[in-house]
């Protein structure tokens, strides 16, 4: 009894301590845990008949068509068609600005110069003649060296001489003498020419009777020689639509065989041709159709449907629920571990098989997944093996 | 002849009052008939026999000793060992524990493999984990709510019990001190008889009671009867019998009421046996199975001491976890009252 007590309090200070973090742990619990376990669907695998049908889009494009471009330099002042207006032949499609200030100065420029050209290559003429005069005089005088007349004449010719020169040296003082001065002044005519009859383009036409389609002219766009400004389509050209679909679906596919459409105005879309995709030729075909339509809108998309015979699989799945990576096709399988916490789910990888796909569901074989929950989609990026919730975990 | 000694005493002490000293003669003994030097011989013999005894007895004792430290020391190992056990174990990462234990828990029925199969290899029993990691800790306080849920259930099932046990015991064996009549007497005998029973034998009873009073499936199935049992009052009865009446007529005589006779006098006497109970009962209330398994079928009330049997199912790399955390409120408790404990089972002679 008289025996000393030890001191006891920091037992209850850690009493307190841990009743304070247990209280704490317990108020954040799920919240910690919804942080560490990512949230994710499954959905219990079960087998039956895919209707799989192959698809594939592309645009409907004209046989023939007029590409409009025009000349470099030009100003585009008005637009007068639009996408899918019908235009008859020479129909205004767009207007030109005139001239502009800087393009007559740039032409004046030009005509300048020619002048300088020709004028140089006459001073240039007259020069050699003056020459030619002055040696003929003194190869004469040489002969006759008493003749006064002769005299006069070499005078004459030297006087001829320096007035040429000089006329020339005031025409090319400034740039020097002008190499293949011909060839340069053909160049400056053709070019004076080009760009006069440039300017004198006022407005575009159409080339035929269509639809016009593509117009990439803007009211103020400079026009260049090589952008197209709009594609006008003949009223009597085909369209065509060019699929690109699996070689195995290609198979069932001969000219003439017809592939439905989700196009509204499409009447009819028939196999022209089966060619090889020149990119994967083994395992991709182009599959070009001839298109009869109510109206036609060029570069409209159109998916081509091609429906193949229904097959029974043992495992179906939701499409997202296959992912892929380096080693192939795989699927999540969640396992559930009863536990005297309540159950607790882990994903764990399975590798696949993708037999047929219909874009909805997908039909795989593997390991035995009979009555396994597949994961058909996750808030997070998984692991295998790590712990996951079912979305309807915290009702469990 | 105690009456020849008793007269012989009285004789010698009416002579001692006088100062007569009347010297008693001793009998003739063996030693004292000998001649002196045979009996120097003798005592010599004799001591040295004794000393041979003593040698002996010491040896004996300290071969006793020895062998009872050993065993003492081997019980004291066994003892604590599971619980270093579970501690140390707590700190190995689940794939480790898989692979040393793995091979018993897959054993037991009901295990991930959903069937029993014979243990063809021995588990592997370490103490020192080959790569220290708290993953069974954070698996446990951060991936399980639940587990933090039936921790919560433990506490909130375990205090009231204790608390209301205690609170029913101490005024009840107050009374039982306080009014010793026949009729109570025999109402003490039927605590005892009640107390002696078995808690299978009133299971079924309390099953019914707590079916009538339609608090079956809430915390009040298991909270009431552990509040009403007799334990305590028989032992705290016993403890207040044993203070002395003398006190409590003092309190009557100055005045006092049965209130101020029961909060004034009685408890202050009674800490140490009342903490006593407090730590016993907080221990056995806190591992109770049956109860709770019994009366409480929703598992989501019920408390971890249930679901420590299963813990290892599904996942086994928890279990040591679950364990180890588990043990903290009791240790706590029972540091915290340990001289209590000790002074309180020494008084009451609660065994």
């Amino acid at each position: 009894m008289s025996e000393k007590t030890k001191n006891r309090s920091w037992v209850t200070k850690v009493i307190i301590v841990f009743v304070a973090f247990l209280l704490l742990l317990t108020f954040f619990s799920n919240t910690i845990m919804n942080l560490f376990i990512p949230k994710v669907v499954g959905k219990r695998i079960g087998g039956g008949a895919l209707s799989f049908t192959d698809k594939a889009t592309s645009q409907i494009e004209p046989v023939t068509s007029y590409e409009i471009k025009c000349a470099e330099g030009r100003k585009i002042e008005t637009v007068l068609v639009e996408d899918y207006d019908q235009v008859k032949k020479d129909q205004v499609l767009l207007k030109l600005k005139y001239r502009s200030v800087e393009d007559q100065g740039v032409l004046e420029d030009l005509k300048k110069d020619l002048n300088d050209l020709e004028k140089e290559s006459y001073y240039a003429a007259r020069v050699s003649q003056a020459k030619a005069r002055l040696k003929l005089a003194k190869k004469q005088l040489k002969k006759n060296k008493k003749n006064a007349a002769f005299k006069t004449e070499v005078n004459d010719a030297k006087a001829s001489l320096s007035l040429a020169q000089k006329m020339l040296s005031d025409v090319t003082g400034f740039r020097g003498v002008t190499k293949n001065r011909k060839k340069k002044i053909e160049e400056v005519k053709k070019l004076i020419g080009e760009m006069e009859k440039r300017f004198d383009i006022e407005e575009v036409k159409s080339p035929a009777d269509g639809m016009v389609y593509y117009v990439q002219a803007f009211v103020g766009d400079n026009t260049n020689e090589k952008t197209v400004l709009m594609v006008v389509i003949p009223n009597e050209t085909e369209y065509t639509i060019t699929f690109n679909f699996s070689s195995s679906t290609a198979e069932s596919l001969d000219p003439g065989t017809e592939i439905s459409t989700d196009s509204h105005w499409v009447e009819e879309c028939t196999v022209k041709t089966v060619k090889p995709d020149p990119k994967d030729p083994r395992n991709m075909k182009l599959v070009k159709c001839k298109v009869k339509a109510e109206m036609f809108f060029p570069g409209e998309n159109v998916t081509g449907y091609i429906g193949r015979s229904n097959s029974n699989y043992d495992y179906l799945v939701s499409s997202g629920a296959v992912f892929k990576d380096n080693n192939g096709s795989f699927v999540y399988v969640i396992d559930e571990t009863k536990s005297p916490f309540g159950n607790t789910y882990k994903v764990r990888r399975v590798d696949v098989s993708v037999l047929a796909t219909d874009g909805v569901y997908t039909a795989i074989s593997g390991e035995d997944l009979k009555s396994k929950i597949i994961l058909i989609r996750s808030e997070a990026a998984l692991e295998d093996g790590q712990r996951v919730r079912l979305e309807d975990y915290g009702a469990k | 002849m105690e009456e020849n000694i008793r007269e012989e005493r009285r004789k010698q002490a009416i002579l001692a009052r006088h100062h007569i000293y009347k010297e008693k003669v001793q009998p003739q003994s063996y030693v004292s008939s000998l001649p002196p030097s045979e009996r120097e011989e003798f005592i010599e013999k004799q001591r040295a026999a004794n000393a041979v005894k003593l040698r002996r007895r010491k040896v004996k004792s300290s071969i006793a000793k020895v062998f009872g430290v050993i065993f003492l020391s081997g019980a004291a190992f066994i003892a604590i060992m599971p619980i270093f056990f579970t501690f140390l174990n707590s700190f190995m990462s689940s794939s480790e524990i898989e692979g040393n234990y793995g091979v018993v828990f897959q054993s037991l029925p009901g295990s991930t493999n959903e069937a029993s199969r014979f243990i063809d290899e021995a588990p592997q029993l370490q103490l020192i984990p080959q790569e220290v990691s708290a993953d069974q800790y954070s698996e446990i306080l951060l991936k399980n709510p639940s587990y933090l849920f039936r921790y919560w259930n433990s506490i909130l099932l375990t205090v009231p019990i204790v608390i209301g046990q205690l609170a029913v015991a101490c005024m009840a064996s107050y009374s039982f001190m306080r009014y010793r009549k026949k009729r109570r007497e025999v109402l003490f005998f039927f605590y005892i008889i009640l107390m002696l029973m078995p808690f299978q034998v009133t299971l079924v009873p309390n099953y019914i009671m707590n079916q009538t009073l339609n608090i079956l499936d809430t915390p009040w199935a298991v909270i009431l009867p552990g509040v009403f049992s007799t334990f305590s009052v028989y032992i705290l009865t016993k403890y207040m019998r044993r203070i002395p009446k003398a006190y409590i007529e003092a309190a009557i005589i100055d005045g006092a009421g049965e209130w101020q006779i029961f909060t004034k006098v009685v408890m202050p006497n009674c800490k140490a046996p009342v903490a006593a109970m407090a730590i016993l009962l907080f221990i056995d209330y806190w591992n109770m199975v049956e109860q709770p398994l019994v009366m409480l079928q929703d598992e989501g009330m019920q408390p971890l001491s249930v679901f420590l049997s299963k813990v290892n199912v599904g996942d086994i790399g928890l279990a040591f976890a679950a364990c180890a955390l588990y043990m903290i409120p009791p240790l706590l408790i029972f540091l915290r009252g340990e001289d209590q404990l000790v002074e309180g089972i020494s008084q009451s002679g609660i065994k």
